[in-house]
C-alpha cells in the first residue's frame, strides 16, 4: 500500500506544550519502518542535547510553538475544491499545528512539525521532520535532509493560517485532479469520466477500462500540506535565491518513502533585484505512478518511465500598504495509455492594509485541462476547469492572531457546472 | 510667619520658572533594582529558526549581537510626575537592523516623536494596535524612515506585518523623570522633586510599582521590586 505520509499516533487532542510523541501506529511496514527510522533518529539526535542542556534547571533548548486554527463556515466544504489528502480541510473547525525545533550542534538543526485536523481520518501526523546543516562559514547556505519543506513556487512559506491571507489555499496547491497514483487511464474516456470527481476519481468503476489497484489516491498539481522526504540545497546569495534537491515523491505526491524505483528532482531560482520585487522560476521532475502499476503496464515498459514534470513562475511585488502574489504553474503527467495529460494552473492574489491591525485581501484561481482522444473518436478536456475566487477581510492586532472573514466562490466545468459559494470566519492563535 | 511665606512663594516662583529640563533646587533622586526574569533577559533573543529558508531576508544575528548592542531591559519612570509643558524632546530613533528592533525597548516622553528607520535590505511594515497609538507604516525600503509622535502616555506594542517575530515595545512616560533598566536590573532617576512619588517600571513580563519617598536633596532607595 502507498502510503504519502506517515501517520503519527497520538491518541487525543494534543496539548501543545506536553505532546506525546509515541511512535506508533504507523500504517504500512515500508513507510512505517521508515517513518520511525526518521523519527527515532530525530529523537535519538535531540536526547544529547536535552540531556546536556537540560540540567539545573536551565530552559532547554527544545523550541516548541504552534498554531491553533478555528473556523465556523456558512456551509459544509467537506467534499468542496479545498479537500486535501486525507480528507483535510483549512476550512474544519479546529486545526493544530505544533513545531518543535532544536540545535543538534553548532550550524545544525532539527525541526518537526506535526498538523492535527479535526476532520483528517489521520488525527493528527507527521508533517515534515528535518535536520538543517547551514554553513559554518555563516553564509546563508544550507542543506536540507528528511522530510523536508516545500520548495517550488512561493506559497508554502506563506500557507500557515497566521501568514495565510485569506483561509483557502490557492487551487493548485490543494485541488485534485482525476489522476491517480495508483490506477492509469486505458482509453481517453476513462479520465474524461472522472471531471470534477477529484478525491473520489476511479477509472475501475463500472464501465470504464482503467487498470491498477486501490489504496493510493487522486493527485494535486503541487502539494505542500504534506512535505516530501528527500534533501535539498538551498539558500541565498543576494539578489539570487536558490534550491535544488531530490525527493521521493514527486510535486503532486510527496512520499514518506518511494513507490517506485525513480527520483524526483526539483529545484528554484529566484532573483531579488530590489524589496519591491521578487521573482522565481521552479520546477520539478518524477515518475508519480506506485511500481504495483507496472502489472498493468505494455511488456518493457514500466512506471519509471512516466513522469510528472512542473514549471512554476512565481512573483511577489510590494508597495505602500499592499503586496501581491501571483503564480503560474504548467504540469504534465504522462500517463501510460492515453498520453499526455496537460495542465496550466494560475493564481493573483492581493492584500492591502486598510487600517492599523486591518487589511482586505483577494485571491482569483484558474486550472484549465488540455484535451484527451477519445477512443471513440474526438477529443474532450481530461478534467474539468476550474475557478476560484476568495475575498475576504482580516484583523490582526498582532502577529500571535488574527481573525479572518471570507467568502469563497467556486465553479467546476462539469456537465452540469457545480458552484459552491459560502462564508467562513477564522480564528487563528499562534502560542 | 511672614518671612517664611515669603520664603515659600519665592521657591515656587523660582521652580515655576525653571525650564522642564533643568535640575531642581530641592530635588533628590530615586534609586533602585528590579529582579529580571528569565523571560526579561531573553528579550533579544526573539527571533526563532525559521523551518523555511531560501528566500532573502535581514540575516538575523545572534542574541548575543543583539544584546551588546542594546542593554536595555525595562524603563523605570516617576508616574505621577507633572506631564511634560516645555519643549518636546528631540525625535528618538528605533531602528529595523538584522530583522529585529533596536533598541527593543524605547522610552520616550509624551509628545515625543520617533523615527523608524530601516536599516535593513528587505522591506519592513512596522505597526500598532495598542489603544495609546494606532499606526501602520506601510512597507519602506532601506535608508527610509517613517515617523510616528505618541502623544498619550501608555505602552505601545509594535509589529511587523512582514516578520512575525520582530516585535518591540514604546514606552511613553509623562515626563522626563525616567530611566532606562540596564541587565543589572539597576537604575537611578534625577531631579525628581521632593515628596512622596510613585515608581512605576515596565519590563516585558509586567509593570510593578513601588511608592517612595524622595529628600529634598541625596537619593532615595527602592526596595528591590520583584515580580
Amino acid at each position: 500500500m502507498t502510503e504519502m505520509c506517515a501517520e503519527m499516533g497520538v491518541p487525543a487532542f494534543p496539548v501543545p506544550w506536553r505532546v506525546p510523541v509515541r511512535l506508533v501506529g504507523i500504517e504500512s511496514s515500508r513507510g512505517g519502518a521508515m517513518a520511525r527510522a526518521a523519527l527515532m533518529a530525530l529523537a535519538l539526535a535531540l536526547l544529547p542535547v536535552l540531556a546536556s542542556r537540560g540540567e539545573c534547571g536551565e530552559v532547554g533548548p527544545v523550541n516548541v510553538s504552534g498554531n491553533l486554527d478555528l473556523v465556523g463556515e456558512s456551509r459544509n466544504d467537506q467534499d468542496g475544491v479545498n479537500t486535501q489528502n486525507y480528507g483535510e480541510n483549512p476550512f474544519h473547525t479546529a486545526r493544530v499545528r505544533l513545531f518543535a525545533d532544536a540545535p543538534i550542534q553548532e550550524h545544525i538543526h532539527a525541526f518537526t512539525e506535526f498538523i492535527y485536523d479535526d476532520g483528517s481520518s489521520k488525527g493528527a501526523r507527521l508533517f515534515g521532520g528535518f535536520v538543517r546543516f547551514s554553513d559554518p562559514k555563516g553564509r546563508d547556505i544550507h542543506i536540507e535532509a528528511g522530510k523536508i519543506p516545500f520548495h517550488l513556487g512561493s506559497f508554502a512559506n506563506r500557507s500557515s493560517a497566521p501568514k495565510n491571507n485569506l483561509i483557502g489555499a490557492p487551487l493548485v496547491y490543494e485541488y485534485h485532479t482525476d489522476v491517480r497514483e495508483d490506477q492509469v487511464p486505458v482509453r481517453g474516456e476513462d479520465i474524461v469520466a472522472n471531471r470534477g470527481r477529484g478525491y473520489s476519481t476511479s477509472y475501475l468503476s463500472p464501465g470504464l477500462t482503467g487498470v491498477g489497484y486501490t489504496g493510493g489516491r487522486a493527485l494535486p498539481i503541487l502539494y505542500e500540506n504534506c512535505w516530501d522526504f528527500g534533501a535539498v540545497l538551498v539558500g541565498t546569495m543576494a539578489p539570487v535565491e536558490f534550491a535544488a534537491g531530490v525527493t521521493n515523491g514527486t510535486a503532486g505526491a510527496p512520499m514518506m518513502n518511494d513507490d517506485n524505483g525513480g527520483k524526483n528532482v526539483l529545484a528554484r531560482l529566484g532573483f531579488v533585484p530590489a524589496p519591491w520585487i521578487r521573482a522565481g522560476v521552479s520546477g520539478a521532475r518524477g515518475p508519480y505512478l506506485d511500481a504495483d502499476v507496472n502489472d498493468d503496464l505494455l511488456p518493457a515498459h514500466n512506471v519509471d518511465q512516466y513522469m510528472q514534470k512542473a514549471a512554476v513562475l512565481d512573483l511577489e511585488l510590494s508597495h505602500s500598504h499592499g503586496v501581491l502574489y501571483s503564480e503560474y504553474v504548467y504540469n504534465r503527467f504522462e500517463s501510460p495509455f492515453v498520453g499526455n495529460l496537460d495542465s496550466r494552473a494560475w493564481y493573483v492574489e492581493g492584500k492591502w492594509n486598510v487600517l492599523p491591525g486591518w487589511y482586505v485581501a483577494a485571491r482569483f484561481d484558474r486550472m484549465v485541462f488540455s484535451d484527451v482522444a477519445l477512443a471513440g473518436g474526438g477529443v474532450a478536456g481530461w478534467d474539468a476547469n476550474i475557478w476560484k475566487r476568495e475575498i475576504g477581510i482580516g484583523f490582526k492586532p498582532s502577529p500571535r492572531m488574527v481573525a479572518k472573514l471570507v467568502h469563497q466562490q467556486s465553479l467546476v466545468s462539469t456537465t452540469p457546472a457545480v458552484t459552491r459559494a459560502f462564508a467562513a470566519a477564522q480564528l487563528s492563535v499562534v502560542f | 510667619m511672614r518671612t517664611g511665606l515669603r520664603g515659600v512663594l519665592f521657591l515656587a516662583v523660582l521652580t515655576a520658572a525653571l525650564p522642564p529640563g533643568a535640575p531642581r533646587a530641592f530635588a533628590g533622586s530615586v534609586q533602585g533594582t528590579v529582579s529580571l526574569g528569565s523571560g526579561d533577559l531573553a528579550i533579544h533573543d526573539s527571533s526563532k529558526p525559521n523551518p523555511y529558508v531560501g528566500q532573502i531576508s535581514a540575516a538575523s544575528r545572534t542574541a548575543a549581537d543583539a544584546a551588546a548592542i542594546d542593554t536595555t531591559y525595562g524603563v523605570a519612570w516617576i508616574s505621577d510626575a507633572p506631564v511634560e509643558t516645555g519643549p518636546v524632546p528631540a525625535p528618538a530613533r528605533m531602528d529595523q537592523l538584522w530583522q529585529k528592533f533596536v533598541p527593543r525597548i524605547l522610552a520616550i516622553v509624551a509628545g515625543q516623536t520617533v523615527e523608524f528607520h530601516n536599516s535593513d535590505n528587505v522591506y519592513h511594515n512596522i505597526f500598532s494596535y495598542s489603544p495609546p497609538k494606532k499606526f501602520d507604516l506601510g512597507r519602506y525600503p532601506k535608508g527610509k524612515s517613517r515617523s510616528v509622535t505618541f502623544a498619550k502616555p501608555g505602552t505601545v506594542q509594535v509589529y511587523c506585518d512582514i516578520h512575525s517575530d520582530m516585535r518591540a515595545d514604546i514606552v511613553v512616560v509623562p515626563s522626563r523623570r525616567y530611566s532606562m533598566v540596564g541587565p543589572s536590573g539597576r537604575f537611578r532617576i534625577d531631579d525628581v522633586a521632593a515628596g512622596q512619588h510613585t515608581v512605576k517600571v515596565w519590563l516585558p513580563s509586567g509593570e510593578r510599582s513601588a511608592t517612595v519617598e524622595v529628600p529634598p536633596q541625596g537619593v532615595a532607595l527602592v526596595p528591590t521590586l520583584m515580580p
